[in-house]
């Protein structure tokens, strides 16, 4: 026994019920362990497709969008309709399209004087086909800037083989896609054809090979010199479909999108526009992990609640002969409170540390391999705070357990018990 | 010898199930030292009595006063330290903590005081079941014990903050003949020694070697 008689007691009531009080700690910590596991992995996956999505879409991207629109007609301008005359043409073919962006250095060097904007890249992309001996694949050809576009996209970061900046010491390279050249079989330093919806054919060679993560991109597109694809296209040098944007806070590129398409007149995405269904499927995640960690640390709490409501029955008679000794109702709470906050505490911190160890176990199991995303292991992310917050969770919910059952306790008629 | 407690024209009713006055305009005054019983048939109101004066049971009018001091008027709480103080407890089923040792169960009244150091409480706990030739089991689970055995660490527990009354609630009802007139002794010894018991009794026998002897009926003290 020592100083303070309440907490001895208590001591004393945890250690003579051993089975019931490790029960009582298990619960707590299973449901710190698997709520630190499950938002650590499911914010590890929103971490890697954010990241994903990051660096393989512009904050900005410009471009001309195919007009859909054919209620006006030539014909219209040339017969003039009016009281007298109608003119209805029936069945319009689209007129000559340009998917490019009339002048388009004068747009970029409009857009670079933004002080909101780090870099801009002039983009021409392509639907082409890719040709490595008899096997052949259709898929997107950007030719870029590569100085320009390394600033747009995290495109260095993301190469497994070779470097994004060989593209500027040889004409022909080619960056693919990781997806796209293992379904091709190519490896670095091989040549690949290119033939583009018109029949023309290019040979590049292949100096590096990129993963984002996402398999809509890696296996669909492939990066080259712009003035490579002004030439497989016969078109002029200043010939541009898209203009990629970086700026310097993504949450401003909503605003500067919208801006940027009134001011040229042309369509204008900003990230989070571009990725919706991604985002979409973040936000999903996020509310399903919260809503599953926490009924599992409030189902934790409701057998400490059983457990203390339990004990509490058994101990009336004790709890009467305290009472008619002197303790009042305010130490036979704190009796009672201390011990759920006792269990509270160890199954936390044997929570977070199993939590850990899952944790980290998961991250480093191999992902399966898929079209969808690639990944080597399960993302995880270790991060203090979703730490912090399951202790303080973990904490509250068990004294909040305790809470009513001890406040019962003290509240309790000796008299009713002795005399009996 | 002074007047150690005092009770004035105590009324108390129950009103469940229906409407009983159960204790009707009792005065009483206890010297120190006295070893009272207080005897009757079941229902006629001793056992409440006995709570009325331990400051237990606060639904009554009148007023008591022990050692001076008017309990009628504290509140839970106060009531809660004065009984630490100044009242010892013993049941007739004893009610030790099992879960704790002899000793620990004898200190616990003393620790909740927290007048004296732990090792001066922890000697006093050890004094007083050695007077109840009780210290070889200062060590054992208070569960471990027999009922005449418990009995006697419920009477060191009781006397461990050396209160004005012990209260005992029928304390030999659940022992045989030997355990009883052990306990009696105990409390004459105690009595000789200036200690003040009020004892609620069936036993005729150990009513009739009490200082005493209280008789209830109806609700009211029989001249």
């Amino acid at each position: 026994m020592n100083g303070n008689v309440n907490l001895s007691i208590a001591r004393v009531h945890l250690l003579s019920r051993k089975k019931q009080t490790i029960i009582a700690i298990l619960g707590v910590t299973f449901g710190v362990s698997m709520f630190i596991l499950m938002v650590s992995f499911m914010q590890g996956t929103n971490e890697f497709l954010q990241d994903a999505m990051l660096s393989s879409t512009p904050d900005i991207h410009i471009f001309s969008e195919i007009k859909k629109d054919y209620s006006a007609s030539i014909a219209n301008e040339y017969f003039k309709s009016d009281n007298d005359r109608l003119v209805i043409v029936h069945h319009q073919k689209p007129a000559n399209l340009r998917k490019d962006l009339k002048n388009s250095n004068a747009i970029i060097y409009d857009i670079k004087k933004n002080k909101n904007v780090i870099a801009v890249s002039p983009v021409l992309s392509a639907q082409v086909f890719f040709n490595y001996g008899p096997a052949q694949l259709n898929g997107i050809i950007d030719g870029v800037d590569i100085q320009e576009e390394i600033q747009v996209l995290n495109i260095a970061g993301k190469m497994v083989e070779g470097n994004a900046g060989n593209l500027t010491k040889s004409q022909d390279g080619i960056l693919l896609g990781e997806g796209l050249a293992e379904n091709l079989n190519i490896h670095m330093g091989d040549m690949v054809s290119i033939i583009t919806s018109a029949g023309l054919m290019m040979r590049f060679h292949v100096v590096g090979i990129f993963q984002f993560g996402l398999g809509a991109v890696d296996n669909t597109k492939a990066i080259v010199n712009i003035a490579s694809v002004q030439r497989l296209l016969g078109k002029g040098v200043d010939y541009v479909t898209d203009i990629h944007v970086k700026v310097t806070d993504i949450a401003n590129s909503k605003q500067l999108a919208v801006l940027f398409a009134n001011k040229y007149n042309y369509s204008a995405d900003d990230w989070a526009t571009a990725n919706a269904s991604i985002l979409a499927t973040v936000v999903a995640r996020n509310v399903m992990t919260y809503v599953v960690s926490i009924a599992l640390l409030v189902v934790a709490g409701f057998g400490i609640y059983n457990i203390m409501n339990m004990t509490i029955m058994n101990k009336l008679k004790d709890i009467a002969i305290l009472k008619a000794q002197g303790f009042n109702g305010r130490d036979i709470n704190i009796i009672f409170l201390s011990q759920s906050v006792v269990i509270g505490l160890i199954g936390a911190v044997v929570g977070i540390i199993l939590g850990f160890i899952f944790s980290y176990i998961i991250s480093r199991v191999p992902f399966p391999k898929s079209d969808i995303v690639s990944l080597k292991y399960f993302p995880i992310i270790f991060e203090k705070k979703y730490y912090v917050f399951a202790v303080v969770f973990g904490i509250t919910t068990t004294f909040i357990a305790g809470f009513m059952p001890s406040r019962r306790a003290s509240k309790s008629d000796p008299l009713a018990i002795l005399r009996n | 010898m002074p007047e150690i407690l005092k009770a004035d024209s105590i009324n108390k009713f129950f009103h469940e199930p229906s409407d009983f006055h159960v204790l009707k305009n009792i005065s009483l005054s206890i010297h120190k030292g006295e070893f009272v019983s207080i005897v009757g048939k079941s229902g006629s109101g001793k056992s409440t009595l006995m709570y009325v004066l331990a400051t237990l049971d606060t639904d009554y009018t009148g007023s008591i006063i022990i050692n001076n001091n008017n309990v009628t008027d504290l509140n839970q709480n106060e009531l809660a330290s004065f009984r630490n103080k100044h009242i010892g407890f013993i049941f007739q089923s004893h009610y030790l903590l099992p879960e704790f040792t002899v000793l620990e169960n004898v200190m616990i009244p003393a620790l909740k005081l927290n007048k004296k150091k732990i090792i001066d409480i922890e000697k006093d706990a050890r004094e007083k079941l050695r007077q109840m030739e009780m210290e070889s089991f200062a060590k054992h689970l208070a569960s471990k014990l027999s009922g005449g055995q418990q009995q006697r660490v419920a009477i060191a527990r009781a006397m461990i903050n050396d209160p004005d009354i012990i209260m005992a609630d029928e304390p030999t009802g659940n022992l045989d003949s030997e355990n009883s007139s052990i306990i009696l002794n105990i409390f004459r010894s105690l009595t000789i020694k200036g200690n003040t018991i009020i004892a609620i009794t069936h036993d005729e026998d150990f009513a009739g070697k009490s200082d005493r002897k209280i008789v209830m009926v109806d609700g009211a003290i029989q001249a």
